[in-house]
């Protein structure tokens, strides 16, 4: 069975770079597009290899997410931020509330894969 | 407090912000460069733009960005959605504000303090004409594109504040030490 990988943006856009890139490396795909969906996502896929998600979200965003996340326990899906954030408060935030990465938009197709596979593993 | 009237918008802003959309474009394989800023032509094509909100220590405002749909659907990082291209064209056209506005910050860096982000909202018409509010700062920039005009407005407003900070919490200073991860970056803890 193919390892899911779940993508937390409110970009659509966004949603569907990532996911093109995945479904061709073998990968699926589970899509949500805020901070309260993808704790959802997460909770509900605690078979999941990865979630990559989002900063800058309407409703929940990606560091409120990751933090209540981390408050219960954290589970089992590892996670890394992609966003057009880059500063470093922002990323020792997330890295103390569990996250184990940090990813700068726009991505490069090959870095994303070469990142999903060392953290997830071949699809 | 700074009235609002006296709120310039520092040089290095200015210089940061046009080559935040530089580098957007430049990333997508574009070439754009500066020119001197006009308004969208009375015939000119079918135009849509997207604005964020932000809030920073003692300065709120948005960020604009306006261009041709024609022009915005060619960056498309996907294959057109022939269903929904309308809201498929607005969702990306979002994405663009949101990346410049990020680039932005991230050029900032340290020095510009905090921001807070809004969801960004989109809008379309033919010759949109950007206006600054009475007592608002604003930086309107013009560029070229694949021979398309494009236009990005900065409008802010300094915000009351007890600390008396400078509204824009920057100077024109050298950037601080602190290491701004940049686009296309990937840092693994
Ligand atoms: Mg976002």
């Amino acid at each position: 069975m193919a390892k899911q990988i779940i993508i937390i943006d409110d970009s659509q856009t966004v949603r569907q770079e990532v996911r093109l890139v995945l479904v061709k490396a073998g990968y699926e795909i589970i899509e949500a597009e805020d901070g309260l969906e993808g704790a959802e996502a997460i909770r509900e896929n605690q078979g999941a290899s990865l979630a990559i998600c989002d900063v800058n979200m309407p409703g929940l965003g990606g560091l409120e997410m990751l933090e209540s996340l981390h408050a219960d326990g954290g589970g089992a899906v590892p996670v890394i931020m992609l966003t057009t954030e880059g500063r470093p408060d922002l990323i020792a935030r997330a890295r103390a509330n569990g996250a184990k990465g940090w990813m700068v938009k726009p991505f490069k197709p090959q870095m994303l894969l070469a990142t999903v596979a060392k953290i997830a593993g071949a699809p | 407090m700074s009235s609002a009237m006296e709120l310039q918008v520092p040089r290095s802003v200015t210089e940061h912000l046009s080559g935040a959309v530089v580098a957007f474009f430049a990333s997508h394989g574009v070439t754009c460069e500066p020119v001197a800023h006009e308004d969208g032509a009375e015939d000119g094509p079918s135009e849509l733009g997207a604005m964020v909100g932000f809030r920073g220590k003692a300065i709120r405002g948005g960020l604009a960005f306006v261009a041709p749909k024609e022009l915005i659907a060619s960056l498309l990082p996907v294959p057109p959605d022939g269903a929904r291209p309308e809201n498929q064209l607005r969702d990306w056209t979002a994405e663009i504000v949101n990346q410049i506005f990020g680039r932005l910050k991230n050029k900032l860096g340290a020095r510009a303090g905090r921001f807070q982000i809004g969801a960004p909202v989109c809008f379309s018409g033919r010759s949109i004409r950007l206006a600054f509010l009475p007592g608002a700062a604003g930086l309107p920039l013009a560029f070229v594109a694949n021979g398309n005009l494009v236009r990005v407005h900065l409008d802010c407003v300094s915000v009351e504040t007890e600390c008396g900070a400078h509204p824009w919490a920057i100077t024109d200073a050298p950037p601080a030490a602190a290491r701004i991860v940049a686009e296309g970056d990937v840092l693994l803890f």
